[in-house]
Parts: C-alpha cells; structure tokens; sequence
C-alpha cells in the first residue's frame, strides 16, 4: 500500500508554473490543422514545462513523477501537442541511459521530439507532428527507443487535427527497456489522456447549461444529464488513478508499474468516451470544425496509438503483480 | 503534512491484522438467513470486539480505538485477503448508519446504552427508509409517527429492511408532523424490534434467500425520550448524516473486496477470450481503489465528506455488476466455485440490487448531475 496522503501542495506548485496554460494554448489555435505548438515551442521551454521531472544537471526542475503527472493533465487539457509527451519521454530515455546532453536539449527545447504512433512499412513510421522534430519517440509494451528523423513527409494532414507525418528513423539514439522508465511514460500518456477526459466533460456540461431547446436548456432532459454524469463519473476515476500511481511511482511501490497501466486504460477509455459524448451533446455544431469537441475525439486516438493501442496494456493488466 | 502515519507502524498494525485473522476468522461460511446467521454474525463481531478489531475509528469513549483511516484501510484489506466473512452483514447497518448517527446525533443516554452494544456484538440493528411507495423518492414517506403523552405510536410500513427479522433495533422514519410536506416533519427515531403490534415478512428475491423484509406497525407505542434521534421532525438531516457516512467510509470494505475478487478473476482467466474485458475490470478496480482512499482521507480531514461520494458510490454499483457477471461468464453456470461468500450465482444475481438499493443508478445520475455538475432540474 502506498502512503496514504494528499498532493495539494504538489498541485499548487505545478500551477504556480502551468498558469499560462490556457492562455497561450488556446483551442482556437488548433483550427488551421497545422503544427499547434511549433512556434511556441521555445517559450514553452522556458517556462520549464520540458524538464519538470528531468534532473537539474540536464536543465531541468528535478520535480518528481506527481508534479509531471499533474502538469501533463493541465498540459493535457489544452491539447498540447504531442511533441510535448514525446519530448518528455525522450528526455527521460536519454537521462536513464547518461546521455545527458540529448536530454539536456530536449529538456531546453533546442531539440523536439515527435511522437511515433504506429508503423507503416517497417523501418518507416507515423508520427504526429513531427515537421521540425529531429528525433522520434518509439514506445513498444516492453521498450522505449529514440531515433533519430532523416526524413519527413506529410501523410494525412486532414483527418486527427494534427499532422500525421510519414518519417524514415532508422538510427536509434537510445533505447530502454527499464520498468520504471516505461511506467513513466505510461503514467505520462494516462495523465494527459485524463486532461483530455475532464475537458471535454467541462464543455459538454457547460455547453448542456446554455444550448436550449424546447424552451429549457438541454442539460434539464435526464438523457444529456445522464451523459454528463457518465463524464464526470469518467474524467473524476481517471484523474484519481493517475495521481494514486504517480504517488506509487514516487514511493517506488511495487504497484507502481501495474497502477500505470491500469491508469493508461482507464484515461484513454474515459478521454474517448467523454470526447465522443462532448460532440454528442454539442448536436450540429459538435459536428462542424469550427467547435473544438472534435480535436477530443482526435486527440484521445493519436495518443493511444502511441502505446500501440490499449490492446497491449490489456496484457499487463491479467499477468502483472498477481499474488 | 504529507504522511498519515509512519509506515513502520502501518506495517506492523498490518502483520498483526493478518495474523490475528489468521487465527480467528471463522472457516464455515456465514448462513443467509434465519436464527443462525443471528447467532454467526454476533459470535464474529463479539470476537472482533473482544480482539481489538471493532470500532477502529471510533471514538475510544464509545469503546473503539480512535485510530485513523489509514489503519481502518490496512484492516479491511486484510479482511479481505484473508476472506473473512462479508461485511455487508446483519452488523453492517448498525456498524456503518445507526453508530455513526447516534455518534452525530443521539443523546448521551441513547449513546452510552447502544453504541456499546453495537460494537460487542450484543446488538443487531435494521434500517427502516423504503416504503412501498417511497423508493428513490424517500421523501415522499407516510409511515406516520403520531404523539400521544410521551409516547410516539407508530402506524404504516416499511420495505426492503435488511434483517429485519433478526434484528433488535431499528432505525426508523416516520412523518410526525401530519401537515408536513416531503423534507419537513420527518423524524429519524429508535424502534426496537420486539415491541407488540410489529409484523416482520421476509421477502423472497431473485437471488433466492434473502436478508431483505417487509416491516409493518400496527400502533406501535415508541417511548418519546429514548425514540428519537436528532430531534422531532428533523430525521431528513439526521438521515443525511448516516447517508454522508455511506458515501463516506461506510462501503469501504465492499469496496476493497471488490478490488481482490477482481484480481482473483484477472489470476484465473489466464489465455480465455474473456482476458480483455477482466483487464479493463482490473483497471477500473485500481480506479474504485484511488477514488476511494483519496475520498477517505479527504472526509477524515474535513469531517464531512464531500460530493464526489456519489460519483464513487455509482461507479461501485456498476463495477459490482460487471465484476459479477464477467465471474459467472468466466467460471460457468455450472460450476462450484465458492469465490467470495455464497458462491459466484448468489453474488451476480444479488448484484442486481446494487443499480437500485439506496436510490437507483438512474436517480444517482440525476443526482450528479444537479448536484454536483450544477444542471439545472428539467421538466423531464
């Protein structure tokens, strides 16, 4: 059993730093389907969110796995780009393997990582948003590798809100295939799954409270409000999973590793099914590009691509830490 | 203040409870119904008590041992590792609802002679809330309190009383202002059970036998003083306070169970098709774990626990369901399997109760949904 105990001094450090979240990544910026954070990415650095858990001899805040997780979630919420996780991933790989000054670059922002999130014809992969990443982040159930990008093209910018590139990686820089760092990652990609859960739960039921029709507002019918409950019921086991395992990271617990792959399959379940939900109760304009449901629902299947689907996650949970 | 407890404590309180309930725990399963699941249930709550188990948040002057929620969690998941007999038992009601209310609410007289009682395993305590026509709706009940000299005579009826019929005392809402509306003039008071003019039936379910009876009061005479809990016509906020601790700590140990039974399923399913769906099972019971010791620990600190129970609660209910029937899909309609207490056919068809017994699912939603989300309340 971990330490039983609350994280609120944990979380108002992290929000000390992540306030300017919701102002410099606003929804709105995802709408030309473009590169989101490409731009900004140095600014972004700056305000430490690439080395919150990475060392201070790599550039980083030396924080532990609560205060990543916590960051992710917010980190999360506003769809970051996924180069966000990727980087963090990658900076940890490098660091675990003492290849300080890769990681000193991605934890700085002077290199970006994109992420793989599925094979095309081997050694070619997909990543997402990978135009001026100058590595990739592989993450296999048993293994997590880095490579380097020779070449990149576009292969579907139209259809997951995030470019989707077709890439040639055929030199690994680093690779692990140590347990806590692959718990990491996966507490990571729940985190920001979790962020994607409540915030689509918070625009379904705000939006619930104002779109009327038949004279009251849609969230009055059981059946919207019903919706909203699964949401919340959803985004709220998700959210308290997430920081259970990354206190069971920090204690090194030997839970730990099952507790993050069991928080990545309650995320990435509750973010696809309160971003479905989300657009369900926006009605017509869910549907249209113009509202921001839709990257929920995009955003939740390219980050659980990433983990091979949650297929392989399936497999730790019935063998894993069974007494 | 980030830790509770020093972990070396926990850990020896942790190895003390195991091998107590080694010793201890007993090894013929607990019968459903009748005398003898009186006589069961009162031996294994007086041999807890007497071993230092009871009450282990308690206050000490009511004869528990003051200890924080963080022991009461090593307890119960020893006791459930060790498949000690379930705690949602004829003590439950008293140990989890009428103990914590008088705690809150009782006389020092109505304390010092029951709680006691209670935690010893002297005493068995029913909840009388349901009536036929006031489920969900619990505010809409008629069962009428009507006071005459210092005495409350009780007429009307109550369903879904869980051992009602071998129960000494029960907690019990009656209207006693007749003009009252809902909410108002409702009273939570003390009925024991062997007073004349009350008729206990019990109630066959899907499940086969049952801990579930129907009470019925024909001018059942409550002396006034030691009756009511709380105040006259103020039993809707003394209810609450017992339904703050059932969202609180009270589903504690079903919840921890839960969380075991699933690991067992994930341990036995081995290559089966059914190994996706136990997986997804055993995440959602890491979820139920991390909800609910984080809401523990919040209602410990803050005395009162917060609304996210309700969300926890329903997330319980439904998780117990799946749990269920994933086992009888797993271990088949024809096996013998004696997981848990009575056998997986028992626990999935009695699990059906748990979507509606306290308030539907559908209500809990709805709950949520106002109460917690800020809906508003619609015309339909």
């Amino acid at each position: 059993m971990i330490r039983l105990r609350t994280i609120d001094e944990q979380r108002e450090l992290v929000e000390s730093f992540t306030r300017p979240a919701e102002t410099l990544l606003p929804l709105a910026r995802l709408r030309d389907g473009a590169s989101p954070d490409g731009a900004n990415w140095t600014r972004l650095a700056e305000l430490g969110w690439l080395g919150i858990s990475l060392g201070e001899g790599q550039g980083g805040i030396g924080l532990g796995p609560v205060e990543e997780a916590l960051a992710a979630e917010t980190l999360g919420r506003c769809l970051i780009s996924p180069c966000f996780l990727a980087t963090v991933i990658a900076a940890r790989v490098a660091e675990a393997q003492g290849q300080t000054e890769l990681a000193r670059q991605l934890g700085t922002g002077s290199c970006r990582a994109a992420l793989g999130v599925g094979r095309s014809s081997s050694p070619d992969v997909y990543a997402a948003d990978a135009e001026d990443c100058a590595v990739v982040v592989l993450i296999a159930p048993d293994s997590i590798g880095v490579s380097s990008i020779e070449a990149a093209s576009v292969h579907d910018a139209v259809h997951w809100s995030v470019p989707v590139h077709s890439i040639v990686a055929p030199k690994v820089l680093s690779k692990t295939g140590d347990d806590g760092t692959i718990a990491f990652a996966r507490l990571l990609g729940a985190a920001t799954l979790a962020g994607i859960a409540s915030r689509s739960c918070e625009l379904g039921v705000d939006y619930a409270k104002v779109r009327e029709q038949f004279g009251q507002p849609i969230g009055g019918f059981q059946a919207v409000k019903h919706h909203c409950a699964n949401m919340a019921i959803a985004a709220y086991a998700a959210r308290e999973l997430v920081n259970y395992a990354a206190m069971a990271l920090e204690d090194e617990d030997p839970e730990a590793a099952t507790l993050a792959a069991a928080a990545i399959n309650v995320a990435a379940r509750a973010a696809r099914h309160n971003a479905a939900l989300c657009v369900q109760i926006h009605g017509g304009i869910g549907f249209s590009a113009e509202a921001d449901p839709h990257h929920f629902v995009k955003r939740a299947h390219v980050l659980e691509a990433a983990y091979s689907g949650i297929g392989a996650i399936r497999n730790v949970l019935v063998s894993q830490g069974l007494r | 203040m980030r830790e509770v407890n020093g972990d070396r404590w926990l850990d020896l309180f942790r190895i003390e409870a195991r091998d107590w309930l080694r010793a201890n725990k007993p090894n013929h399963i607990a019968p459903l119904e009748g005398p003898e699941s009186r006589h069961y249930v009162l031996d294994w709550q007086r041999r807890q008590y007497e071993g230092g188990w009871a009450g282990l948040t308690w206050p000490r002057e009511y004869g528990g041992r003051s200890l924080s929620v963080a022991e009461q969690i090593v307890w119960f998941e020893e006791y459930a590792r060790a498949g000690a007999p379930s705690t949602h038992n004829a003590s439950f009601v008293g140990l989890n609802h009428a103990g914590p209310t008088l705690i809150a609410c009782g006389t020092d007289e109505q304390k010092a002679f029951h709680l006691p009682k209670i935690l010893s395993g002297e005493a068995i305590w029913c909840q009388g809330f349901s009536e036929p026509g006031s489920g969900s709706d619990l505010a809409s009940l008629r069962t009428k309190g009507r006071i005459e000299g210092d005495e409350l005579i009780v007429d009307g009826q109550k369903i879904w009383s869980s051992y009602a019929d071998i129960a000494d005392f029960q907690e019990l809402l009656v209207r006693t202002d007749p003009d009252s509306k809902r909410h108002a003039g409702i009273s939570w008071v003390i009925c024991p059970m062997n007073l004349p003019g009350i008729t206990v039936r019990p109630i066959r379910t899907m499940a086969g036998p049952s801990k579930f009876c129907e009470v019925f009061y024909d001018h059942v005479r409550l002396p006034l003083k030691d009756a009511v809990v709380g105040g006259l016509n103020n039993g809707w906020k003394t209810a609450m306070a017992t339904l703050g601790f059932e969202r609180g700590t009270a589903s504690l140990a079903l919840q921890i169970k839960l969380i075991e039974q699933v690991d067992v399923l994930a341990r036995d399913c081995g290559d089966a098709m059914l190994a996706p769906r136990i997986a997804d099972l055993r995440a959602d019971a890491a979820a139920l774990k991390a909800m609910s010791y984080s809401f523990a620990l919040a209602a410990a600190a803050s005395g009162t626990p917060g609304p996210e129970g309700s969300l926890i609660r329903l997330f319980f209910a439904e998780l117990s369901r799946r749990v269920s029937e994933a086992a009888v899909d797993l271990y088949g309609i024809g096996s013998s399997e004696l997981a848990g207490d009575h056998g997986w056919a028992y626990d999935y068809l009695e699990a059906y109760s748990e979507t509606i017994a306290g308030g539907t699912a559908e209500i809990q939603r709805n709950i949520i949904g106002e109460r917690v989300l800020g809906l508003p309340r619609g015309k339909a």
